[in-house]
């Protein structure tokens, strides 16, 4: 097996010289992005700075409620991530999407770390963390996209929800559409990449394990197994979210609150 | 019976209705006119508990519209919105969208004939047919729930000569049931036992 090649901090900043071209295609066609392309990237590198910082400290101590704790933040930052994207207040929203973010988390690393990878102990940092991370990282995309499309669509078609509640359909029967739509919004993107992994995608946890010497045969089946990691995780992340979510988003007329978006 | 008293709505920088009180006996129907804007659609909404007014009162059947009575009074009703301006594609996507019982289903072929949209097609994809037709199935779709009040908003506003004598005809042939509706159309509010001018 060859030994990984560090990249020192001059090659790291050498890659910084390729953001030169989209910026600058940013600039030609007027996209005013720059700005926030820019502050993305730094924060990116100050995070993932402290990140490192921050594991070598957790994995070096493996302790069970230092780990729950920094899921549980990863979890929380998720779903106050996930409102602010979606443009909906906090006050209603936190709750139900910390609490799917939990659950999620529970039955994933329960299932995959507890009985398909076996491992002895469940809270293993370099287990743990990572998986519960990717599985939170990917969920928060599609979650993004799902609730978005949910609450936007409730919003912008209040006639048809109300058409269906009236015309003899329960809450819950009037608010399948909105809720089909929502998830085929937020899992679609996933399931496409699913289709094509491997063709036209190589994922990075599996180019991750490669560069760092890891056979490609177990990197494949690491892949596999958090790309189900990270179906379910969306899916379970998702679903729960708007069932538990529609539990604070109505007034008892069955009306939707007109304070969920943020103004 | 529909029984509405000293309702006041209003919204930021306009007044909908103040003090405004009407009784609907049932198999009467009523026509709620004004000039577009007034907020007759929002008086519909009331009645279906969707909006809520500043202050009076609203009763069915002798319930009480509130958070506890709203499921069973809206079960007494069924609702054509304005316009028929849903996002839905087809007639078969309406149906499956109320969930119609089979019995509901037949219906819904009778009135879609009674109201002359069999011709033009129910299959079709609402994007390909006229509002007029989109207003009828839809219409029809509601009519086919049997229910005994029928809310109507602007119910020929999409319609023509022929196709207006079709539905009078068509609720013609419906015994006791109560309708409240919004119109300025002057066929509309004639064929109406009464109107209420906002």
């Amino acid at each position: 097996m060859k030994e990984i090649i560090d990249i020192g901090i001059e090659s790291l900043a050498l890659g910084f010289l390729l953001m030169i071209i989209p910026i600058a295609g940013f600039i030609y066609f007027k996209v005013k992005i720059v700005k926030e392309t820019v502050i993305a990237l730094i924060r990116m590198v100050i995070q993932l700075s402290l990140v490192a910082f921050y594991l070598e400290y957790i994995f070096e101590w493996n302790n069970v409620w230092i780990n729950v704790v920094w899921v549980c933040v990863m979890i929380l930052v998720g779903a106050f991530t996930t409102i602010k994207r979606a443009g909906l207040t906090y006050r209603f929203f936190i709750l139900p999407f910390a609490i799917s973010g939990f659950i999620s988390i529970l039955i994933l690393d329960t299932f995959f770390l507890g009985f398909v990878i076996r491992l002895d102990y469940i809270f293993d940092a370099r287990y743990f963390i990572p998986i519960s991370g990717m599985v939170l990282g990917n969920a928060l995309n599609h979650n993004i996209v799902g609730i978005s499309n949910y609450f936007n669509r409730l919003n912008k078609e209040q006639d048809l929800y109300y058409f269906l509640l009236v015309n003899g359909n329960s809450k819950k029967n009037s608010l399948e559409p909105f809720i089909r739509s929502a998830i085929k919004s937020g899992l679609n993107p996933l399931i496409a990449t699913m289709s094509v992994i491997g063709l036209i995608s190589l994922p990075g946890m599996m180019t991750g394990q490669i560069l760092g010497g890891s056979s490609p045969v177990v990197a494949i089946k690491y892949q596999i197994l958090i790309m189900l990691a990270i179906f379910v995780g969306c899916s379970i992340n998702l679903m729960l979210s708007i069932l538990l979510a529609n539990r604070f988003a109505f007034d008892s007329f069955g009306r939707i609150k007109s304070n969920l978006f943020k103004k | 019976m529909i029984k509405c008293e000293k309702i006041n709505l209003s919204f930021p920088n306009q007044v909908i209705c103040e003090n405004l009180s009407f009784e609907v006996l049932r198999g009467e129907s009523i026509c709620l006119s004004g000039p577009s804007g007034k907020g007759k659609s929002s008086l519909l909404k009331v009645l279906m508990g969707f909006l809520m007014p500043q202050s009076g009162t609203i009763q069915v059947d002798g319930l009480e519209l509130n958070s506890d009575t709203v499921v069973a009074i809206r079960n007494k009703m069924t609702w054509l919105p304005q316009n028929s301006n849903l996002p839905v594609d087809s007639a078969n996507e309406l149906v499956g969208l109320l969930q119609m019982k089979q019995e509901q289903i037949e219906n819904f072929q009778i009135f879609l004939n009674q109201l002359g949209v069999q011709k033009c097609g129910a299959d079709k994809s609402f994007t390909e047919i006229s509002g007029g037709e989109k207003q009828r199935i839809v219409l029809a779709a509601c009519l086919s729930l049997d229910k005994p009040i029928i809310l109507l908003d602007e119910p020929v506003s999409a319609l023509d000569d022929h196709s207006i004598e079709l539905l009078f005809s068509t609720l013609d042939s419906l015994p006791n049931k109560t309708i409240v509706s919004t119109s300025h159309n002057m066929k509309w509010i004639n064929y109406c036992n009464r109107r209420i001018e906002l």
